[in-house]
């Protein structure tokens, strides 16, 4: 893999997060993660969605007029979500529940349609692929940070497994109940955005 | 030759147009068979959880539990068993659309239950004690809310008044307002309440706002969802039409008759 390639799959991650620096994607890191099975199953049906649209709107960026471009993607991107919760809905039913609506509102991710906009209409499939990866992780990287701190702390549990016992099973740990709730994940993503800011300096906004 | 040319957009447009569609309903059709059979499995879950017999955590054998419920085709009228009908293959939706298995809502029930006609015959699942009298039973009920059908499992205790629990499991109503007939904390307040007075007769009322504690009527009455008053008018309007005598009332008159009977 050479310099480049590498650094479109990479960089994303932490350096050029889509959440902490770009600031996308925030509705759904606050409504899923406060248990780490959605969670993760939100990861990867983003990370699907991302690559695969991608790398369908790379294929044809060269026949896509760009009047009709925004309409385009949307369409691609849509059609991968639907599939995308037809399968959950047939595969893991209890966890597409509980997700509810959420499957269906990556459509409106903005990470997703970003990267088709920003990226896969000026670069070639395989890049754009790697493109749609790497920032998928680094979303990831965030939503699977604040799930593990919202369930653990929440609800004294990891994947359902109880690693605090609670003190209402005899345990010592009293579970935070705030943590459960959607107001928390946005003082853990601040939190993540800080580390983020202190490792990486220049990615501070100058003031006024 | 340049893509901003017209044929050529509209070439584009259809078709990704025709791909995107293949390629959903492909999906869709594939996959349908094990999402039918989730569903299925679903109710039954949600059945199971309404008479209070799912464990509350471990695994469970779905089908074996279900086996211990008594699956019945009634019907509405007579509160009678129907007569030649399989509970396994019925199904009141497909029933309700055959003019012979169809009852259209009094006029004057309309704005109450909100669904212009139902099945005259429904399935209910009763649980049997031991010696052999009705210790569960579950009765499906469904109306409109603000925006969609309601459908529900209501469970009542062997005395037949009794609420056991009420399950919201299919509904598409506003998140956050009326779609909170599925919380759990809303629903925790069902178990206990009592439908009907000491003779019978139907006496309960969703409040708007909540319930005084100390209030005689308490246990007649439910606290309502806060900034969702048509979805709670629906709400009590479907239970009081399902236990009317449209409804489950000349079925549950029979349990009690024969609840009485074995003394």
């Amino acid at each position: 893999m050479d310099k480049h390639t590498k650094e479109v799959l990479v960089q994303p991650i932490f350096r050029n997060n889509p959440i902490a620096l770009q600031v996308l994607g925030i509705c759904s890191a606050l409504a899923v993660t406060s248990k780490m099975a959605p969670t993760l199953v939100m990861c990867i049906s983003v990370i699907i969605t991302v690559a695969l649209s991608n790398a369908a709107v790379a294929a044809i960026r060269a026949h896509i007029p760009s009047s009709i471009r925004i309409i385009v993607q949307m369409t691609v991107i849509a059609s991968l979500v639907i599939v995308i919760e037809q399968v959950l809905k047939a595969f893991v039913y209890d966890i597409y529940k509980s997700m509810s609506v959420f499957v269906g509102l990556i459509i409106t991710n903005c990470i997703v349609m970003g990267r088709a906009e920003a990226f896969a209409m000026k670069n070639p499939v395989g890049l754009s692929f790697l493109d749609g990866i790497g920032n998928t992780l680094g979303y990831s990287a965030v939503l699977i940070s604040v799930a593990v701190v919202r369930e653990l702390t929440g609800s004294g549990k990891l994947f359902g497994y109880s690693i605090l016992q609670p003190a209402t099973e005899g345990g010592w740990y009293v579970p935070n109940g705030l943590m459960l709730m959607p107001p928390s994940a946005f003082f853990l993503i601040a939190i993540f955005i800080w580390i983020v800011r202190t490792v990486y300096p220049n990615q501070v906004e100058k003031e006024g | 030759m340049s893509n901003e040319r017209t044929g050529k957009v509209l070439f584009v447009a259809t078709a990704l147009c025709v791909v995107c569609s293949v390629l959903v309903s492909t999906a869709a059709l594939g996959l349908r068979p094990l999402q039918e059979e989730n569903a299925v499995k679903e109710i039954k879950r949600n059945i199971l959880g309404a008479a209070g017999m799912l464990p509350e955590s471990g695994s469970y054998d779905l089908d074996q539990l279900f086996g211990q419920m008594e699956t019945l085709v009634i019907e509405l009228k007579t509160g009678e068993i129907a007569q030649g009908i399989d509970p396994k293959t019925f199904d009141p939706a497909e029933a309700e659309k055959v003019a012979a298995t169809t009852f259209s809502v009094p006029a004057a029930k309309l704005s109450k239950v909100g669904i212009r006609s139902h099945a005259t015959r429904m399935k209910v699942y009763v649980k049997r004690s031991a010696s052999g009298g009705v210790e569960t039973v579950v009765l499906p009920i469904h109306g409109k809310g603000l925006w969609s059908t309601m459908y529900a499992f209501l469970a009542l205790e062997s005395d037949l008044r009794t609420v056991k629990n009420l399950v919201f499991y299919k509904h598409a109503e506003t998140p956050g307002l009326g779609g909170e007939v599925d919380n759990p904390l809303w629903r925790a307040q069902w178990p206990g309440k009592e439908l009907f007075d000491e003779q019978s007769n139907y006496d309960f009322k969703i409040l708007k706002g909540r319930v005084q504690p100390g209030s005689p009527k308490a246990k007649h009455q439910a606290d309502g969802l806060s900034g969702a008053t048509i979805t709670t008018n629906g709400v009590n309007g479907t239970i009081e039409y399902w236990m009317g005598p449209e409804g489950y009332g000349p079925f549950l008159e029979k349990l009690r008759e024969q609840g009485a009977r074995r003394g």
